[in-house]
């Protein structure tokens, strides 16, 4: 109860400190010209070829510099690189709206495909680590990333119905140079936002050294290796339903009325997943069993039924499981993850589920060409029965972190130095409680290395108190 | 009927809670998830004593807390804490102040200062480690 309630507690400079960032996102989601972006095609004389190679190009693209850029928001910084993100969405649009043939709109998503590359990542590596300076955990760190998820998929719904009517009501062409305002204005709000700076807390590393603990990171430790397997297959899942999910709709003859509604639906599950993550507890292993086995019974649904409402509501109810469970896989993966290498590690997970997406939509087209749409579903079924053991997995593996399985017995003995370190500060202020306090002590006593740590915290402390520094108050800050 | 079913479920969804033991349900409220220190100082499962020290942070040689060069080296650290953090620390270790005002001028609850002050001394303390035994294991 008591954890609940500290839950629930935002620190007032938190919830400020994130206001620029929401600001920012949301304006970001303004692209106006999303919805119309098919039509403009045609009209300046895309064919269906043509559309294959964008897509090839752009897909090269994305993939590449992912992992760089991570790289390099961890090395130089992680706002910038998200301005640079945003120009790159203002270059592409401009572009895009200048074009009048297919080679110039070609390079114009290629732009669109740095934008993409530069913001993969880079905005859950921020919030995590705002959470972990504001709050000393990450235990906030799925509610605020599911509120910033909110703010941006309003956005992308606002703006898919605005850009709609604005095409409709001017030209099509306009809606690319509405959007630049937008852009320029989020542009402003990331400047005025206060990034983390725990990532450049630790000592500067070599350039090569930094690349290789980043791919180190994500290969080698086996916790995180498992839980990016798991992030990269919800993410190729939630990619196969939103690139596929129309075809059940075109195989049972769907009137093309209801493609709209049918759409702005499965946008909207970004945002009500990032709400409902903000609700659940996610700690709760009964809530994560749940996930866990809904998300395949939600594609199992698809392969066995013929009605058009209840595809429909598979397929929503897939994709709303999915925003959930990836929130949840990103929170687990920063626990694992160095702040130095976060913005890296987490780029990572986009591009494995790039290139797991590759082989597996080029299986689901051969698969539903030949033996229907319906029967393709159990390609989806099978991945998200994948994602719920990998999920099952990790909340099953994490929780007994304190005690590894094999030694059950052993453990409720003794606090692990690991632990010991966690709890410095409580024992100093004599708050632990009596029975940890004892351990604390018992394992104190009997370990070289622990009072060796202990002694040295106390010297720190002590020579602080020694130091001659004032509290600077925080420049906007009016504390009362 | 319905009443029953609330129960059951309740009960269910109490017993997942339920940590395998009373001691990991004490101390999951009292550590965080995001450690404190590097994972990689510590042994993971498959090595002899696991979460224990991989090597033990090496001792330091007797100091004077005053001597110029502890401060230079505490004032450039406290300098690269986020802003919070230093805040938290001044507050608490420099100037001495109780944890339960600090807790309430900033806006934290008690366990969040806790934490934070935590992580800033750890932080000072390699800090400090680094610079008083060069080339040993912080």
């Amino acid at each position: 109860m008591s954890a609940a309630l500290a839950v629930a507690a935002a620190p007032r400079t938190l919830t400020r400190r994130l206001v620029p960032l929401q600001v920012a996102v949301g304006l970001q989601g303004i692209i106006l010209w999303v919805p119309v972006e098919k039509l403009f095609m045609t009209q300046i004389g895309f064919t269906p070829r043509s559309v294959a190679i964008m897509a090839a190009a752009y897909a090269a693209v994305v993939p590449l510099l992912e992992v760089p850029s991570g790289i390099l928001a961890d090395r130089w910084s992680r706002n910038r690189i998200m301005v640079c993100a945003s120009i790159a969405l203002l270059a592409s649009s401009l572009l895009g709206g200048l074009s009048t043939n297919v080679p110039t709109y070609i390079g114009s998503a290629m732009i669109l495909g740095v934008y993409f590359a530069l913001n993969s990542g880079t905005i859950d590596s921020i919030v995590y680590d705002v959470v972990l300076e504001e709050t000393g955990s990450s235990e906030q760190y799925e509610t605020w990333i599911g509120r910033i998820r909110m703010v941006e998929s309003g956005a992308f719904v606002a703006s898919a119905l605005a850009g709609g009517l604005l095409a409709g009501w001017s030209s099509v062409r306009l809606t690319y140079f509405a959007t630049l305002p937008f852009v320029a204005i989020a542009i402003a709000a990331f400047l005025r936002f206060d990034e983390p700076r725990l990532h450049r807390a630790a000592e500067p590393v070599a350039l090569r050294r930094h690349i290789a603990l980043t791919y180190r990171t994500m290969i080698r430790a086996p916790g995180v290796r498992q839980v990016m397997l798991l992030a990269a297959f919800v993410g190729l899942l939630s990619q196969a339903v939103f690139e596929f999910g129309p075809l059940w709709l075109v195989a049972l003859a769907a009137p093309a009325a209801l493609f709209g509604p049918y759409w702005a639906g499965l946008v909207s599950t970004l945002g009500i997943g990032g709400y409902l993550t903000s609700k659940l507890n996610l700690e709760r292993r009964v809530t994560v069993t749940l996930l866990a086995f809904a998300a395949p019974a939600a594609a199992f649904a698809l392969t066995q039924t013929r009605s058009l409402a209840a595809v429909i509501a598979a397929q929503t109810a897939l994709a709303l499981l999915l925003v959930i469970i990836s929130i949840r896989a990103g929170k687990l993966l920063h626990d694992g993850v160095p702040s130095n290498v976060r913005a890296g590690v987490s780029s990572g997970v986009g591009t494995l589920s790039w290139l797991l997406f590759l082989p597996f939509s080029l299986v689901f087209g051969w698969f539903a060409r030949n033996h229907g749409v319906r029967q393709a579903g159990w390609l989806l079924t099978a991945a998200a029965l994948l994602i719920g053991l990998l999920l099952l997995a990790s909340a099953f593996r994490r929780r007994p972190k304190t005690l590894p399985a094999s030694d059950l017995a052993a453990a409720p003995d003794e606090v692990a130095c690991q632990e010991l370190v966690e709890l410095v500060t409580g024992y100093l202020d004599g708050v632990l409680p009596p029975d940890l306090k004892d351990k604390f002590q018992q394992h104190l006593n009997g370990c070289g290395g622990c009072s060796e740590y202990v002694r040295q915290i106390g010297l720190t402390i002590r020579a602080l108190q020694q130091a001659n520094l004032q509290l600077t108050p925080r420049p906007q800050a009016s504390a009362q | 009927m319905t009443g029953w079913l609330a129960r059951a479920v309740a009960n269910t969804a109490l017993r997942g809670e339920e940590p395998r033991n009373r001691f990991a349900r004490w101390t999951a409220r009292w550590l965080s998830p995001t450690p404190t220190l590097p994972e990689s100082r510590f042994q993971d499962a498959g090595e002899p004593f696991p979460r224990h020290w991989r090597r033990f942070p090496d001792p330091w040689p007797t100091i004077d807390p005053g001597r110029a060069e502890v401060q230079d080296t505490l004032a450039t650290g406290i300098e690269e804490l986020p802003t919070t953090w230093r805040e938290v620390v001044i507050a608490r270790d420099v100037l001495d102040r109780d944890a339960a005002e600090v807790s309430e001028r900033i806006g934290l609850t008690p366990r969040q200062q806790r934490a934070i002050l935590n992580r800033a001394r750890a932080m000072l303390r390699e800090r400090l480690a680094r610079r008083l035994v060069p080339n040993g294991d912080p």
